[in-house]
């Protein structure tokens, strides 16, 4: 199997700040992945990574069979990139923008990217700089989406958008992505948005662990199960059945891919009754949370 | 793509470059009132004698002023491009990051060298109505050296500006700094006429090392 993007045995530190030890995931073609985890456990360091402006220190990192960190041309023009903010040529107006980038690219849709822009109502003169952040957004997305590229990475395309304009670059990137055989890898702080169009999850947790699955089988498989507290000074632990546990007030809320058997042994070992023990209904959001911890 | 990497910067550089260029004028403007004003208060063999004899330069505000103007414009054109780190925009087109870079540079450079002749062509227009053609010799020879460095001060920012270690950027403002403050230390008009060629070949030579912050902007490990 090709796959768009291979990550093996990435490492990358700071100084004696290790980012990443031994990092692997691949990314086969044409799906959509999100690259979720928390504040402060390497993601923006990764998209870097993966974008060529961060060369890692070890392993490897492979876009489209090129080394990230030395893309040839020909793979550059093979991979669209958003980057956080809606980065793009505040100097330049609607429509020169559009002329400039589509020198660059032969296959290049200017239908695709004027169908977007035109939408915003505004003259094909209007300056970039003078666009809201939403406005800008769409017009970085219809100049990704001209470019007719294999991959697109996408990052934090949610910072400074309403739910309006999140729902209207997701509803034209969907629309997009159904029509021909494209990979994405995105991120977001907003992981709701993402439960409509995405593929495949990879959390990425401290210390440079990527859990990879289809986002269905996380959905299904991963559970929150809440136990209330029964006035003891002892509060369960994680480890084997058991992935994460949170407290709130009156219960413990805990999380795991195991069924309540499974999680109900793991409490017995601890000394805790799981006779009360529920399992209650999440969001995709409430799962994240569960998963990666809140802290 | 190359052609559009330059009408991309022209695009972004064309109101800067107005606004440099009307300084310039301006400053022009003032020498050849300041010029007139000379011959008005004196008589013209007195200042003949004080500018022939003497060596005194009557076009002082041009000695700084290229240096104000490369400046400038290194700062219009890079400075956007570092904020929140918009170069990584150019340098992810398909085209090899050095032909990226000198497309830039090309086109700041020439900015800057239209905006120096045009101060070029005005000082020696105005000299001449007022001097014989040995002064406007002098005189050119000695503004020569001062347009070369406006060259070295726009490189030498854009040095600085796509350094992405601030280490490094020190190191390359004090490089900066010595390169171009050597361009304006003559001891007498016209001292450097003789070693024009070489300087101007060491502008040359100092353009190149542009790539080397941005290959390390492009390719850093850190």
């Amino acid at each position: 199997m090709e796959f768009a993007i291979e990550v093996d045995g990435l490492r990358h530190s700071y100084g004696k700040r290790v980012i990443y030890r031994d990092l692997n995931f691949k990314v086969p073609r044409g799906k959509v992945f999100a690259l979720l985890g928390k504040n402060g456990v390497g993601k923006t360091t990764l998209i870097k990574i993966l974008m060529g402006f961060l060369r890692p220190a070890g392993g490897a990192c492979r876009i489209l069979g090129d080394e990230s960190h030395n893309l040839s041309p020909e793979t550059r023009r093979r991979v669209g990139l958003l980057f956080e903010g809606h980065l793009a040529y505040e100097f330049m107006s609607i429509e020169s923008v559009e002329r400039f980038f589509a020198s660059f690219y032969p296959q290049w849709q200017p239908e695709l990217y004027y169908g977007l822009t035109d939408k915003l109502g505004l003259p094909g003169s209007h300056k970039i700089g003078n666009m809201s952040e939403g406005q800008r957004s769409q017009v970085v997305l219809g100049l990704i989406m001209a470019q007719q590229p294999d991959l697109m990475i996408l990052d934090d395309y949610t910072m400074g958008l309403d739910a309006g304009y999140r729902r209207l670059f997701l509803d034209y990137l969907a629309e997009y992505l159904a029509e021909g055989d494209k990979t994405v890898l995105v991120t977001s702080h907003i992981v709701q948005d993402l439960e409509r169009f995405v593929d495949e999850v990879i959390f990425l947790e401290k210390g440079g662990l990527a859990t990879q699955m289809p986002l269905e089988s996380f959905l299904r498989g991963f559970r929150q199960y809440c136990l209330p507290k029964d006035n003891g000074v002892k509060t369960p632990r994680r480890g084997a059945a058991i992935k994460n546990v949170e407290e709130s007030r009156d219960e413990y809320l805990l999380y795991s891919f195991e069924g309540p058997e499974a999680v109900g042994r793991c409490l017995a070992e601890q000394g805790f009754a799981s006779q009360k023990l529920e399992i209650r209904p999440m969001s995709f959001e409430d799962a994240f949370i569960g998963f990666t911890g809140r802290y | 793509m190359f052609r559009s990497i330059l009408l991309k910067e022209y695009t972004k550089l064309k109101a800067f470059w107005l606004a440099g260029l009307a300084l310039n004028l301006c400053v022009a403007g003032y020498v050849l009132v300041a010029l007139r004003k000379l011959f008005a208060l004196d008589h013209a063999e007195v200042v003949w004698y004080r500018v022939i004899h003497l060596g005194q330069t009557f076009y002082d505000p041009f000695m700084y002023l290229p240096v104000i103007t490369g400046l400038f414009m290194a700062v219009a054109q890079f400075l956007p491009e570092m904020k929140n780190h918009r170069f990584r925009i150019s340098l992810h087109l398909p085209l090899a990051p050095h032909l990226i870079v000198l497309g830039h540079v090309l086109v700041g450079l020439g900015a800057v060298v239209l905006i120096l002749a045009a101060d070029l062509l005005a000082l020696a227009a105005m000299t001449s109505l007022y001097f014989p053609a040995e002064v406007v010799a002098v005189t050119l020879a000695t503004a020569l050296p001062w347009l070369l460095a406006g060259l070295t001060a726009y490189l030498g920012a854009a040095l600085v500006l796509l350094e992405p270690g601030w280490r490094l950027r020190v190191f390359n403002l004090a490089v900066s700094l010595g390169l171009t403050g050597l361009f304006l230390h003559q001891g007498a008009p016209g001292a450097y006429q003789r070693i024009l060629p070489l300087l101007f070949i060491l502008v040359l030579a100092f353009t190149p090392s542009v790539l080397l912050p941005a290959y390390r902007f492009r390719y850093r490990k850190d």
